[in-house]
């Protein structure tokens, strides 16, 4: 008798629990791979994924040699390093939150920075286009008032990735910072007796009890961060797209979307999905490994 | 955990294959017709099907089709196919999409394998028509016309155009136009307000480029919406420039952006020098705030907007918006508003004017998936007859619609209480898709002050000197691939520089660098390919 199946027999209540999700994985999430094959041929949807020739590289090569892969792939990493740049502003809003002894002014900080979570992103963009619409949105209208020129923010290449970017940090803070607090309120109250006996002040106990003691989710949230790296989110771009801002908003998924669903190009489009995520995969590897040495990593 | 996260970065590749992961064994079961109609077998209907005459099938049959659906209204409650199913006992299960989603979601149908009896309004490109043909997706119409459709063979034989624009390189039809043989449907519209032209005493419209600058800068400058405040926007259209591009090309010598057929030779427009000109032109309309300063980047509702708020000087869209509902009454917005003439840039030269076909491609279609295609054919073909046309159009009479007392009768809707004409015809009759209509057929029905009689007698001074761009050709398979690999990106570099020199972006000297890129992008093989497809045309003529 092997040992696993020993502890299959031991401990076989766990792994009832545990099959519901192995079965939803292997038939949601790894069947469905064997359809990336289509990326090295050239599908036809009456010949099946099986039956459509192959054709090797060319789909990536046609990627790689296409006019605008520079501009995708630029695109898609600035908009995701400026992200990745915000990283901590949920962190700081948790430990913001955390230090907040009334209660009831605690839940309303928490309330008012969540809701927008819960905001539609195509809610979201009209939101957006109207307020910074140059003749009629209220955000010309301040600057207006202040004596500046309206700009005109949409039609601005360079204005496009921090609007996108800051818009989605502004959505999602609150809701990113509910981890950290959940962490915050682990941490052994001891810990912040001790110190306060010990003369340690709000900063010291911070910065020597909190930032540490959340360290390993912080770690585990940056690499799964990193792990969705290539992917911006495809609606908002594409409804915040115009051919004045194309140049810094035309990312790798407006395109995939553009040629595959539209001018239903899929082996092409497969294949710079494929490319993508083996992006993806790599990095999420590289860092992991790197995190294995803070004794947080993944796996 | 771990098993999450892989999962995770692995989710987007399974993300795109998982529509896709069900298909294959549909498709090699060779059996692509289990999502179609229920109950009977094929040999039952056979024998319940009618080769001509009323009903189609003594037994009704029930269809599924996909179409695109504007409106949110549910097709099962429209006159128009309620009328259809009492003649012919073929009833529908409708899958109306919304044609923002639409073409994404016909693709998927394709994509998958997973097809309806029958597309309506289906807007299937020349691609699909070829591509999906060919997989045997579609099914071939020809000889299911010679056999079952009269009144389309007879149509045929009145119209030959519309069997050489429909027939694919295979030698097959694999989907059936919509004939709108209407002259107000064959010319883009550019209409002056003409409250302002009233205002600042102008009787004559212009005839050349340097006539509309003038008229424009008169515009903007003399107030003619007599509010006092310089508010005035001269020119606008509708969706970006592209209402008005092909209208303001043809001043410049071409009736197409893209791809246009000049003495049998087919010329990529954007890197010829008239494009040059079109973009120094508008560039200055732009600069000197001639042009809306939001065409870029406002949608149609925004246009309409500034347009009730009498902003309006000149507007390239299929009716004026020059002021409040009082100046959008029928037929007076048309009649009061004129239209600009053709122009050319060189006072004594002959105009041009982009027409269009009055053959839509791609309407209706019968796919794998159906099993009776005699049937459907019949339905289609009773679709193009006076019949068809009218439950399409009115819908059931002493239902929709009753004849006038008066001479010569026409048809009046039978409108709910509360209930505006438009809103009724739209919502509950169609509006939606007949097979064919010319102005003969409308006069037997309509009262003669209807709006599309009144846009039909405005395009006399277009009709002289219309061209059109390319004629309905289909690519080979072949050809297609490339011709999609190479469009994608043009389109969108040429989308791209030409908002960049309009707002100022890039200056227009530019515009020589541009033409190099194009060109290293494939302009050169891309007219090779429409100039063989053009030269097929031709010689099937």
């Amino acid at each position: 008798m092997t040992a696993l199946s020993r502890g299959v027999r031991k401990h076989w209540q766990m792994y009832v629990f545990l099959s519901p999700a192995l079965v939803y994985f292997t038939i949601f999430h790894y069947i469905p791979m064997y359809g990336a094959q289509i990326a090295f041929k050239n599908y036809s949807a009456v010949k099946g994924i099986w039956g459509s020739e192959w054709i090797g590289f060319d789909q990536f090569e046609r990627f790689f040699h296409s006019y605008y892969f520079g501009l995708l792939l630029r695109n898609t990493l600035q908009i995701n390093l400026y992200q990745l740049a915000l990283f901590p502003v949920s962190i700081i809003v948790a430990l913001a939150i955390h230090e907040v002894t009334r209660a009831r002014f605690k839940r309303f900080v928490q309330l008012v920075t969540y809701a927008p979570h819960f905001i539609s992103v195509v809610v979201i963009s009209g939101m957006i286009l109207v307020f910074l619409d140059p003749s009629t949105g209220i955000v010309n209208s301040l600057i207006q008032a202040l004596g500046g020129e309206p700009i005109s923010f949409i039609t601005e290449p360079g204005w496009f990735k921090s609007i996108y970017v800051l818009s989605g940090e502004w959505q999602n803070l609150g809701w990113g910072a509910i981890i950290y607090l959940a962490a915050l309120a682990g941490i052994n109250p001891e810990l912040h007796e001790a110190a306060q006996i010990d003369g340690a002040n709000r900063w010291q106990r911070i910065f020597h009890i909190n930032i540490p003691g959340i360290m390993p989710t912080i770690i585990i949230l940056f690499v799964l961060n990193l792990g969705s790296f290539m992917n911006v989110g495809f609606e908002k771009i594409y409804l915040l797209q115009n051919p004045l801002n194309l140049e810094s908003s035309e990312v790798i998924q407006t395109h995939v979307y553009k040629s595959g669903l539209l001018q239903a190009q899929y082996s092409y489009t497969a294949a710079i999905g494929l490319f993508n995520n083996v992006i993806n995969f790599a990095i999420l590897l590289t860092f992991n490994r790197l995190a294995r040495r803070s004794g947080n990593s993944l796996w | 955990m771990r098993k999450r996260t892989v999962c995770a970065a692995t989710a987007a590749v399974a993300l795109s294959m998982t529509v896709l992961a069900g298909c294959a064994s549909n498709g090699k079961e060779g059996n692509p017709s289990a999502n179609s109609a229920e109950g009977q077998k094929p040999s039952a209907a056979a024998k319940s099907f009618n080769e001509t005459g009323l009903p189609i099938v003594n037994q009704p049959i029930k269809l599924t089709m996909m179409g695109a659906e504007d409106m949110q209204r549910n097709w099962e409650d429209l006159y128009f196919f309620k009328g259809m199913e009492a003649d012919t006992n073929i009833q529908f299960e409708y899958m109306a999409l919304p044609s923002t989603s639409y073409s994404e979601r016909k693709n998927l149908a394709f994509a998958s394998n997973e097809l309806p009896d029958i597309f309506f309004n289906g807007g299937l490109t020349s691609n699909d028509e070829v591509n999906y043909g060919a997989q045997g997706m579609l099914i071939p119409l020809e000889q299911l016309i010679a056999d079952y459709a009269p009144t389309l063979t007879k149509l045929f034989e009145d119209y030959p155009e519309i069997r050489q624009s429909i027939t694919a390189p295979d030698g097959h039809i694999y989907a059936l136009p919509q004939i709108a043989d209407h002259p107000r449907d064959r010319f883009f519209r550019l209409f002056v307000n003409g409250e302002w032209l009233d205002n600042l005493k102008i009787d004559k419209l212009p005839t050349t480029v340097d006539e509309l600058y003038a008229m424009l800068v008169k515009f903007r400058d003399e107030d003619p919406n007599e509010n006092g405040v310089a508010d005035e926007i001269p020119l606008t259209g509708d969706n970006k420039l592209n209402y008005i591009r092909p209208i303001m090309l043809s001043y410049f010598g071409y009736v197409s952006d893209f791809i246009n057929v000049k003495d049998d030779k087919a010329v990529f427009v954007p890197v010829q020098s008239g494009y040059k000109d079109y973009l120094t032109f508008m560039h200055k309309l732009y600069a000197e705030k001639l042009l809306d300063p939001e065409i870029f980047s406002q949608n149609r509702a925004q246009m309409t907007a500034k347009g009730e708020k009498e902003l309006y000087g000149v507007m390239g869209n299929s009716l004026p918006f020059f002021g409040g509902k009082d100046r959008q009454v029928v037929p007076n917005n048309i009649l009061d508003n004129p239209q600009m003439p053709p122009l050319v840039s060189e006072a004594g030269a002959t105009p041009i004017y982009p027409e269009r076909d009055t053959i839509r491609r791609g309407m209706f279609a019968i796919t794998s998936a159906n099993k009776y295609p005699e049937a459907t054919i019949r339905w289609l073909d009773y679709l193009y007859s006076e019949e068809g046309y009218k439950h399409a159009q009115y819908g059931i009479e002493g239902e929709s619609y009753r004849w006038s007392d008066t001479d010569p009768k026409y048809v009046e809707y039978i409108i709910p209480e509360g209930m505006l004409e438009n809103d009724f015809k739209n919502t509950k009759v169609s509006n939606l898709g007949y097979g064919f209509a010319n102005e003969e057929l409308e006069k037997k029905f309509l009262n003669s002050d209807w709006l599309g009689f009144v846009l039909n007698d405005q395009v006399g001074q277009y009709v002289d000197y219309g061209q059109k761009a390319f004629p309905l050709t289909y690519f080979t398979e072949d050809e297609l691939q490339r011709v999609n690999a190479l469009t994608v990106d043009l389109q969108t570099f040429i989308e791209q520089m030409e908002a960049k020199i309009v707002v100022g972006q890039e200056p227009v000297s530019k515009w020589d660098d541009y033409v190099q890129t194009m060109n290293k992008m494939g302009v050169e093989e891309l007219v090779g390919i429409y100039q063989a497809s053009y030269d097929r045309w031709k010689s099937a003529k």
